[in-house]
């Protein structure tokens, strides 16, 4: 995989990051603001399922910020505790030919745990206000560049739902030792395709 | 009514008043308005978002406009600049202010982090001077690290290059939310 010059810098972050990204207490999860009415074992599932899915396909190194470690809860005004759906950013710093560049972004629906190419939500047009054109001056460029759609460039109406909230949970790869995660940690466990097995430890940033 | 104000919002400055005294919020905010209608586009959003956001401005220049005390900042200053193809980020026309007290050494490491962060002469004040409001939260927060001794000047340029690399990525960053200190106590 071809990795951005500047991802020497990315892995000194992803050093600080897997550093401080220790086992919590159980029940400290919930507390640091995770969506109540989602269980960790019920994202677990949901992002093994992406994983089944996408591996190899639009990532390569699960827990990596150089390349798929985010993920972004949506929330609908009518129920605020659980997400509608989670927005995810692969290849985040990487470029690799044998890989799409605009399969970046990724609808997961929290209930069935489809996933879709976000591009299908895109914003075909945005609102005239003095917020949304600078959005569209200022930033939307870069993120076209980039072939990013963040979560305010998703079309309510193409979603079926006004995104009210939109929180992003980081999860870096740690190492478990092998035991598995105990049930009120913020550590999870993926299965790679490949087999192995990846701890993940999720955080806000 | 409104086309009035703006003509006489112009007649002022054609007369050579560079800071009107016009006090209630719907002038001011007519008054920069009209200010801004000839600046660059890149310039002019720039000016609508913080009036949309912070409200009328409580100093109007032709070329620039001003905000005093008005959400973390002590002074936020915006003007006029021709676009450049120098930076991706665009032309560094937003200078945002907080009340911080920096000592020569300090103010040593800051120079060493960025030229865009720039102290006044008593060491009381720190600000930034980018394109946007989240580039200085992002960069006023890693020069607190800086004077606080969390982060070397080129550990924070590091940061910053890569908070904005993964920010046009899709991760956003509690650094560009907002400040992440208390400007008064560093």
């Amino acid at each position: 995989m071809k990795l951005l010059p500047t991802t020497i810098l990315g892995l000194s972050l992803f050093t600080l990051l897997s550093a401080s990204a220790q086992p919590l207490e159980p029940g400290r999860l919930f507390s640091m603001g995770f969506p109540s009415a989602l269980s960790k074992q019920e994202f677990q599932s949901l992002l093994q399922r992406f994983v089944n899915d996408k591996y190899q396909k639009s990532f390569r190194t699960l827990g990596d910020e150089n390349d798929f470690d985010h993920g972004h809860f949506l929330f609908s005004a009518q129920a605020p505790q659980r997400p509608v759906a989670i927005l995810y950013h692969t290849q985040e710093l990487t470029h690799d030919a044998s890989m799409d560049p605009a399969a970046r972004n990724w609808i997961q629906w929290v209930d069935g745990g489809n996933v879709e190419n976000a591009v299908r939500y895109e914003r075909r047009e945005y609102p005239h206000t003095a917020t949304w054109d600078w959005f569209i001056a200022r930033e939307l460029p870069a993120l076209r560049a980039r072939h990013t759609i963040l979560d305010k460039m998703l079309d309510p109406a193409l979603l079926g739902t006004d995104v009210s909230d939109s929180r992003q949970w980081v999860f870096t790869r740690v190492e478990c030792g092998g035991a598995p995660p105990a049930p009120g940690s913020n550590l999870i466990e993926i299965t790679l395709p490949s087999g192995p097995s990846v701890c993940l430890a999720l955080g806000q940033s | 009514m409104k086309t009035y104000l703006r003509l006489a919002v112009l007649a002022g400055f054609v007369a050579g008043c560079s800071s009107a005294p016009l006090r209630s919020p719907e002038q001011r905010r007519e008054l920069a308005k009209a200010a801004i209608m000839n600046w660059y586009t890149f310039s002019q959003v720039s000016a609508l978002k913080l009036i949309a956001e912070y409200g009328p401005p409580d100093r109007i220049e032709s070329s620039q406009l001003v905000w005093i005390n008005q959400g973390p900042w002590e002074i936020t200053s915006v003007w006029d600049t021709q676009p450049n193809d120098d930076t991706t980020l665009g032309p560094e026309n937003l200078e945002q202010t907080v009340a911080y007290p920096v000592t020569t050494e300090q103010r040593e490491k800051l120079q060493a982090f960025s030229d865009k962060i720039h102290v006044n002469g008593a060491g009381t004040e720190m600000s930034s001077r980018y394109s946007s409001e989240e580039l200085n939260f992002l960069a006023l927060n890693l020069a607190d690290q800086v004077v606080k001794g969390m982060r070397d000047p080129a550990d924070a340029r590091g940061f910053f290059d890569l908070t904005l690399q993964l920010g046009a990525a899709g991760r956003t960053s509690t650094y560009t939310q907002g400040l992440l200190f208390d400007g008064k106590t560093p």
